[in-house]
This record gives structure tokens, C-alpha cells and sequence, in this order.
């Protein structure tokens, strides 16, 4: 529509909306609880598909209280409002991965935005043409810990989705204890927990600490590259997913 | 292409503009001070296709003679406003952009998320002539001396960052048997580093924060996602260069 001619207040603008959904997607094509999203409110999209057959534009998802997150998917799909016929894993633009003002933290995460691999989606074949799919940087968890009373090691419950590496882990002493330390270090790393040991313990003030997971995306554990369900954390009510997109029409 | 009758009525193709800063927020802001120079530090052009997206590149550099102002977000101006729901938060990504100091040590650069503006009271109802960026951490660094084991650094992040974002180096040796260093008394301001048998030893430190909670918390501002006034410090530019397409209020 380049002519808008002489009243253009007259021709409709040609932008749209679409209620964009999400999606799990995996290898295995089967074993999938599939995210439900319950309020449409908080589900926006919108775009445009120009004269040249490029499909422009953005949209969010943000979870609602009563929505389902779902499991055992390898791949959360973000719903596109056309098909594409990109290549998979070729930038198409840019997600926001946020936890949202009222997060504690207000952590957010950027992402690349591809078309989606052509993986089994657990019911019909070549969806993946209408979805995209988030590669990210990292993965990420933080929290506290605290030593019991004559205790030499602590186990911390990590959430990041899968087993970090010791260079992904970060420890900050947050206080003096009674007793020093002597010396501390990581190890018995597992998907879900690692301990940190201190060679002294303390009796009267045990140690304490702050920790955060920065790790890179585990290459053994498939398609760890990826946000899904558990990736780059766990997801919940209040989180966003944001895209803004530019591909070309299927 | 045609234009109509009267083609100095229609905006498409390439045009170029002056983007303007603004500090906003619920009121009592003080605006930023920016050093034109010679007109080529603070420069936009926008595109508009068929009548109906604006494709817009924007520059702003801190430069010169300066302030940074104060307020809770950073915004700049569109070169046309943008189609939206009136006075409604819309925080799905537009674009992409860097804020990042050029020619210093270090040459600090964050990626950035560019949305539309929120409805700040300061913004009195022009909101959609606005963007605001959305920053994935704020980042703070510098270097201190332990005097009788401890002390106190300005850590200039805006906000009390949690500690297991701060990190700690010492750069010399300890006298004597050391216990691990412990960060303490985290407020807006500083943080306090403790330890012992290290009088006269200096340490590196750096705080790669996730934003805070709040509305503002992850938005760019004279403080996130650093401090921009160190770029009179370390650098002769302080730079936010964006790229954004949007539908466009014509």
C-alpha cells in the first residue's frame, strides 16, 4: 500500500494483531505437558507483512497466575503470525527474557530469535514453520547458604536446569565467621545441588554466603542452547517473553 | 514510488533527525546537559516503508562538557510518534541497541532492549513519542586498599546490588594467614570488604548486577547500566546507539 492517495485518514493502517501462543517442542515427540496460558490480556502481537513478502514485528507473553508451565519439553516454540521459510537457527531477531518489575531481582536476559528446528512437536509435523525459537548466552541461578553449626560443608539446591561447571559458580562470604575457614572449595556437582566445603568449621558463628550461577549452555545435554520450560530458568507467574521480528514470508 | 499528488506530504524514504535525551519519572527530574560539538554525536535517521513502519537508527553520546541528570529512566525522543493503547506500560521489544564507552579502559558495552516509553507523570501524557531501553545487568568495577583489614567502597550502581553479584580480587599477598574475604553492609552507595592480615594490600572489585526490582529497576537511567558520568573518567564518549522499528502515528 505505498499510494495512500489523496485522503489517506481514509485507508486502514495494515498492521495486525495475533495472540501469540508457546509451545513445547521435543526430539522425542512424545512424553510433552504443554504450556496453557489462561489470560489472553496478557498475550500481545503485533505485525506487518509488506509489499516484498517481509513479515515485521513484535510481541510478549506474559504468564498469568493460573497459567500452566508445563515439562518435558527440549524447545519452547514462541508462536510467529506467519509462516516463515527461513533457515533454522538464522537470526530473525532479538527476545527479551524477563522476570518482570515486581521480580525480585528484575532479572532479564537477552536472546536471539531463529526459526524453529525441525523437531517433533509431539502431534502434527511441520509446525515448526510457524514458530521460533530463543538461543541463549546463559543460564542462570543465584541464592544464599549457610553452614549448621560445626559443619564443613553445605549443599546448595541450584535450580539452573542442568549440572554447571566449578567456573560457572560464584561464592561471596557475607560474613565473618568464629572460627576462619581456613580454606573453602566446590565440588559434588550435580543437575540439581553442589556443596561447598571449608576445611575449619565454625561452632559459634558458622559462615555464610551468597552464590550465583553464570554457566554456559551444557553442549552434552542436547538442546541446552535453548529456552524451554526450564531454561534459562524456571519459569512463572509474572515472567515475560518479548520478540521483536523480521523474517521472510512462507 | 508513488507519492500522491503531492509527494512533500508523504514521510516515506530516508530522512535524517536530531534525537534528544530526557530524563523521566514521577517528577523532579534533572534533565541531562549534552554538548553538540559540531551536530555529529547525537544523530538519527529514520525510514518510513509504504506509509506504515518506521525504521529508525539513533545515536547519543555523552560527550564534551556534560551532565548526566537524574531521574529514574533515560528516554529519547522518536522522530514520530508511535501507534499504542493509550497510557498503557508496553514493554515488548522494538529494537536493539549498545550502551557502551569507546576508546577507555575498559571499553564497557552492554546490549540493550529498546521498548516504548512507560507513562511516566514527568512524560504528562507524550509517552508515545518516547523509547526507553531495558538493560540485562548494571555493571560497576574499581580497585581498593584494605586498611586493618577492611574497607569501604563507593560502588556508584544506583541501587544495593545483592551480594553474590560482587566480586572481589585481592591483588597482593595477605601477611599472614587469611580468612576468605567477606563483603558486608551492602547499601546504594557502598559495600564493605572484610578481612585480615591484610593492612596496606589492595583488591579489585566489580559488580555485575541483576536490576533491581520495580518499574524502573531495569531500565537505562544516568545509573544503569552504569554510571555514565564515569565517562568523563575513562572515556571521551559515552554512547547509546540504538535501532528500533515500530508503527508509526503519521
Amino acid at each position: 500500500m505505498a499510494n495512500v492517495g489523496l485522503f489517506s485518514g481514509l485507508t486502514a493502517s495494515p498492521w495486525r494483531t495475533y495472540d501469540p501462543i508457546l509451545r513445547g517442542f521435543s526430539s522425542a515427540g512424545s512424553g510433552i505437558t504443554q504450556p496453557i496460558l489462561t489470560d489472553p490480556t496478557l498475550r500481545k502481537g503485533k505485525y506487518l507483512i509488506t509489499n516484498q513478502g517481509l513479515v515485521v514485528g513484535n510481541a510478549q507473553i506474559t504468564l498469568a497466575a493460573g497459567d500452566t508451565i508445563g515439562s518435558g519439553d527440549s524447545v519452547w516454540g514462541f508462536s510467529l503470525p506467519a509462516r516463515t521459510i527461513g533457515q533454522v537457527d538464522h537470526p530473525i531477531g532479538t527476545a527479551m527474557l524477563w522476570q518482570g518489575a515486581a521480580a525480585n531481582p528484575s532479572a532479564m536476559l537477552i536472546g536471539q530469535l531463529t526459526p524453529m528446528d525441525p523437531l517433533l512437536p509431539g502431534g502434527s509435523q511441520g509446525a515448526q514453520q510457524r514458530y521460533g525459537q530463543v538461543f541463549l548466552s546463559k543460564l542462570m541461578s543465584w541464592g544464599t547458604g549457610a553452614f549448621a553449626s560445626g559443619a564443613t560443608v553445605v549443599t546448595v539446591t541450584h535450580n539452573l536446569g542442568e549440572t554447571p561447571v566449578e567456573s560457572d559458580i560464584g561464592i561471596t562470604w557475607t560474613n565473618t565467621p568464629s572460627t576462619s575457614p581456613a580454606a573453602w572449595w566446590i565440588d559434588t556437582i550435580t543437575a540439581t545441588t553442589f556443596n561447598v566445603n571449608i576445611r575449619t568449621s565454625s561452632t559459634t558463628t558458622p559462615a555464610t554466603l551468597s552464590w550465583k550461577i553464570d554457566a554456559e549452555p551444557n553442549p552434552s545435554a542436547g538442546f541446552t542452547l535453548l529456552m524451554s520450560s526450564g531454561k534459562p530458568w524456571p519459569w512463572q507467574a509474572g515472567y515475560s517473553i518479548g520478540i521483536t521480528f523480521e523474517y521472510q514470508l512462507g | 514510488m508513488n507519492k500522491g499528488i503531492l509527494p512533500g506530504l508523504n514521510p516515506d524514504g530516508w530522512r535524517t533527525f536530531r534525537p534528544t535525551l530526557a530524563t523521566a519519572g514521577a517528577g523532579g527530574e534533572v534533565q541531562p546537559v549534552l554538548d553538540i560539538i559540531d551536530g555529529s554525536y547525537q544523530i538519527g535517521r529514520v525510514n518510513i516503508v509504504d506509509h506504515a513502519l518506521a525504521l529508525v537508527q539513533m545515536q547519543m553520546a555523552f560527550v564534551g562538557t556534560f551532565s548526566v541528570g537524574s531521574g529514574a529512566a533515560y528516554v529519547l525522543r522518536l522522530p514520530f510518534p508511535a501507534q499504542r493503547a493509550l497510557g498503557a506500560i508496553d514493554r515488548r521489544p522494538i529494537g536493539v541497541g549498545m550502551c557502551y564507552f569507546s576508546f577507555a579502559n575498559p571499553a564497557v558495552n552492554l546490549p540493550v532492549i529498546v521498548t516504548l516509553a512507560d507513562p511516566f507523570a514527568s512524560l504528562n501524557g507524550t509517552e508515545d513519542s518516547y523509547i526507553q531501553c531495558m538493560v540485562p545487568y548494571i555493571i560497576s568495577w574499581g580497585t581498593g586498599t584494605f586498611v586493618s583489614g577492611s574497607a569501604t567502597v563507593t560502588h556508584r550502581c544506583g541501587y544495593a546490588p545483592a551480594a553474590e553479584d560482587i566480586r572481589v580480587v585481592q591483588q597482593q599477598a595477605p601477611s599472614g594467614g587469611q580468612k576468605p574475604i567477606v563483603v558486608t553492609n551492602i547499601t546504594a552507595t557502598t559495600f564493605d570488604v572484610v578481612t585480615n592480615n591484610a593492612n596496606g594490600v589492595s583488591f579489585a572489585w566489580k559488580v555485575r548486577g541483576k536490576p533491581p526490582t520495580g518499574q524502573t529497576g531495569g531500565l537505562m537511567s544516568p545509573t544503569a547500566p552504569f554510571d555514565w558520568s564515569r565517562s568523563t573518567i575513562i572515556s571521551p564518549f559515552g554512547n547509546m546507539f540504538l535501532q528500533m522499528k515500530y508503527e508509526p502515528r503519521l
